[in-house]
């Protein structure tokens, strides 16, 4: 078998790449539920206390192979005003916790003085994540008013919005206090990156479709009606976003090393593959067939993601016909993707990507073990390195940045920093606003570039240690070079200080990794998705394959 | 209160960068502060010391000679010194180095350990490392005259975590966030509602 080789990271590491990723195997929900298939997985309404008004606690209890872990919900009746998604909210319409094993009454107690107070309270080691969720009022009013008068909710306006409840944080590994990502890295079914939040997210997921069908019997228990269990299944979880997340991708070198690494790895197995098999294109076909319905559905009021969705849907009816009469004996995918460079958009060419790995869970699926990273593993510095040998790694890794000119006032527009309030990242105009000195540091490319103009007055033969205790200032770019060097997709390859340059791009690139849909973005730099929309709930998962991502094609 | 050690070192880091410290020397208090306090030993009261007593000095590392013995007119400060040792780590000699004087020499523990060295000891202390840490001494203590760091020993002992959770007490945690109030921007109504990208409806 002759092997394709990995896609170079300067290809796939530029920021308009990344912010069109798409869902796949890989992701981190699909993962979450193929283990919980696998390992047989029980899920149980342990608690449903909640009252006529809203108001109340709930537990739902996943039991694994080994160990329990629990959701605990708290339902509150939030008044209009104070719905709001930003992180700068004090109240929210539901509040969670997921709690390792199974709460004590005691525990509970704790857990409702402080889990509604989200970041101005506290958990303990006891707990694993922290999170909210507030209505979608488009949504939330129609469902419980229909299935109140008896009758299901209209399927277009589910449709329109997705979901009943979006959360607007999920907080773990060791935030506010819950257990740090150490506590439980060992476990199996928390090694993957991200299963404790996503886990915490499904369980949301069940919580929130009981609640919308108990506030429905609570307003007319004798009309009421629970929801079509198909229809149920087309309401996912929301999620609203905003810079909190963007940081974590630069903070986390290793990590988004490891997840782009191990798609682009899946990718070239994949086009490696000789032959394809009957089976195998009859997958692939209907994943397409799907994707076409998905893209179909997938709106968005954002003119540059409009733009970008009529690019995807007329990627996807060249995609269909150009597998006619297409010669699936050699090299079949490797040919359809060198295609698809040349006749699609980026958009187009990685939900191509996503596709392409469909059929081959067997080759591929085995890579989820490499996600995981252990970042402080990395953070050595190599001091004996020679001046000449840093200076040939920026070369080979930032020379996208050595080009850049960084005197002109565009390249370097932006500075990422730290608001007093609520401690919420930011992006701001340097040249406007008097944030400069607050720049947080995640502008690797201008670093870089800054490192190399003041190597180059250096002693070639002068090592990194002795380079270093005259330049401090350097310390975190040398870090990240030395580290680049063994980790090739560690690095966003693009300007992330440029006056154009899009932070929901990032946003969508974590997002993705971890199975999100529907990408919404309501700025440049805030996007809603939906998670586990088309999922199995608990009871329908033994019987669901992991194909649920993609939505059933209309009869 | 208990902290998760992940709380506690990016409070260390951002303190360290308010302090004045680099990024990247940050980084390296932070990663201290989190190593030490796994162990029980307490970094993040360390830290918080050493910034105060430190607040606005020029924090260069006087270069260190070539050779074992390390000698500033000012005291090391031990996230420098630590940093700059282990960046040396394949370099330096095969014997014991001593370097003075040194503020909190606990806090050059961890980058110790962390390139397989067995310890490090001043005058009537004696701090060990392998299969957990072992202190015979004042671990606190403030200024120490010279500091003989273990590089005689063989090969890399484990040392590993014993704890998940760091003691912070309410003094120190003020002081922590203190110095890293300095890394916030203070906020404007412009900033409030275009920095973060929202200013539309999110009650829909």
């Amino acid at each position: 078998m002759s092997a394709v080789a990995l896609r170079p990271p300067g290809q796939v590491m530029q920021l308009e790449r990344l912010g069109s990723l798409h869902q796949s195997r890989l992701s981190f929900m699909r993962i979450l539920l193929r283990r919980m298939r696998a390992g047989n997985w029980r899920i149980k309404r342990r608690l449903f206390e909640i009252d006529k008004a809203g108001v109340g606690v709930a537990l739902y209890e996943a039991q694994g192979p080994e160990r329990s872990y629990t959701l605990v919900a708290f339902a509150h009746d939030l008044p209009p005003e104070k719905r709001s998604d930003r992180v700068i909210a004090k109240a929210w319409d539901a509040t969670f916790t997921l709690f390792d094993g199974a709460p004590e009454q005691a525990d509970i107690d704790r857990l409702a003085q402080n889990v509604p107070l989200q970041e101005a309270g506290r958990v303990s080691v006891s707990e694993l994540s922290v999170s909210r969720a507030n209505r979608s009022v488009r949504l939330w009013e129609h469902v419980v008013t229909c299935l109140a008068q008896g009758h299901q909710p209209d399927a277009e306006k589910v449709a329109a919005v997705g979901y009943l409840m979006r959360t607007t944080a999920v907080y773990g590994s060791g935030k506010l206090g819950a257990a740090d990502r150490g506590v439980t890295e060992d476990r199996p079914e928390c090694h993957g990156p991200f299963q404790i939040e996503m886990l915490s997210v499904y369980l949301t997921r069940c919580f929130v479709m009981d609640l919308v069908e108990h506030m429905a019997r609570a307003r007319s228990p004798d009309t009421a009606v629970p929801l079509d269990p198909g229809l149920r299944r087309r309401f996912g979880i929301g999620n609203s976003t905003g810079l909190g997340l963007a940081p974590f991708l630069v903070n986390h070198p290793v990590l988004l090393n490891n997840w782009i690494a191990t798609r682009e790895t899946a990718l070239a197995r994949v086009r490696s593959v000789e032959t394809a098999a009957a089976s195998e294109v009859t997958v692939f076909r209907d994943r397409l067939d799907r994707a076409i319905r998905n893209a179909a559905d997938w709106r968005s009021e954002h003119p540059m993601q409009i733009e970008r969705l009529g690019h995807l849907r007329a990627d996807l009816d060249a995609l269909k016909a150009r597998l006619e009469g297409f010669d699936f004996a050699i090299h079949p995918w490797d040919r359809l993707y060198r295609w698809a460079e040349d006749a699609l958009s980026v958009e187009g060419q990685e939900q191509l990507v996503s596709l392409l790995l469909e059929p081959y869970g067997e080759l591929v699926d085995d890579l989820e073990g490499g996600l995981a990273a252990d970042e402080a593993a990395a953070r050595r510095i190599d001091g004996a390195m020679s001046v000449a040998d840093l200076r040939r790694l920026i070369k080979a890794h930032y020379g996208w940045a050595l080009a850049i000119d960084w005197t002109q006032r565009d390249a370097q527009a932006r500075a990422w920093y730290v608001s007093e309030e609520k401690l919420e990242p930011r992006l701001g105009e340097r040249f406007e606003e008097p944030i400069a000195e607050y720049e947080q540091p995640l502008a690797p490319g201008r670093d870089a570039a800054a490192l190399a103009r003041d190597l180059h007055g250096c002693d070639p033969s002068l090592s990194i240690a002795d380079f270093l205790t005259s330049h401090p200032e350097h310390r975190h770019i040398v870090r990240r070079v030395q580290l680049v060097d063994r980790y090739p997709y560690a690095e966003i390859r693009d300007n992330t200080i440029a006056a154009h340059m899009m932070p929901i791009d990032w946003l969508r690139c974590k997002l993705a990794c971890f199975g999100a849909t529907h990408f919404d973005p309501r700025s440049d730099r805030w996007v809603r998705i939906n998670m586990f929309q088309n999922a199995p709930f608990p009871p329908e998962l033994p019987d669901t394959g992991d194909d649920w991502a993609y939505p059933e094609v209309k009869p | 209160m208990s902290f998760s050690l992940i709380e506690t070192e990016t409070l260390a880091r951002k303190a360290a960068r308010g302090a004045g410290m680099s990024w990247g020397l940050a980084e390296e208090a932070g990663f201290a502060v989190r190593w030490s306090e796994a162990r029980g030993l307490p970094g993040a009261e360390l830290l918080a010391a050493l910034l105060q007593q430190t607040d606005g000095d020029d924090r260069a590392l006087v270069a260190p000679q070539p050779g074992d013995v390390w000698r500033a007119e000012a005291p090391f400060c031990p996230i420098t010194a630590g940093a700059a040792l282990a960046d040396r780590a394949g370099m330096l000699p095969g014997q014991a180095l001593r370097l003075g004087p040194v503020r909190y020499p606990l806090l050059l523990l961890p980058y110790l350990a962390e390139t397989g060295q067995a310890g490090l000891s001043w005058a009537d202390t004696d701090i060990r490392t392998g299969g957990g840490v072992t202190v015979e001494g004042d671990a606190r203590k403030a200024l120490a005259t010279e500091v003989t760091c273990g590089f005689a020993a063989s090969g890399s002992l484990p040392c590993p975590p014993t704890q998940w959770r760091a003691g912070v007490t309410p003094e120190t945690l003020a002081v922590l966030n203190r110095f890293a109030h300095r890394t916030y921007a203070p906020d404007t109504e412009a900033s409030r509602l275009a920095g973060a990208g929202a200013g539309l409806t999110d009650n829909d």
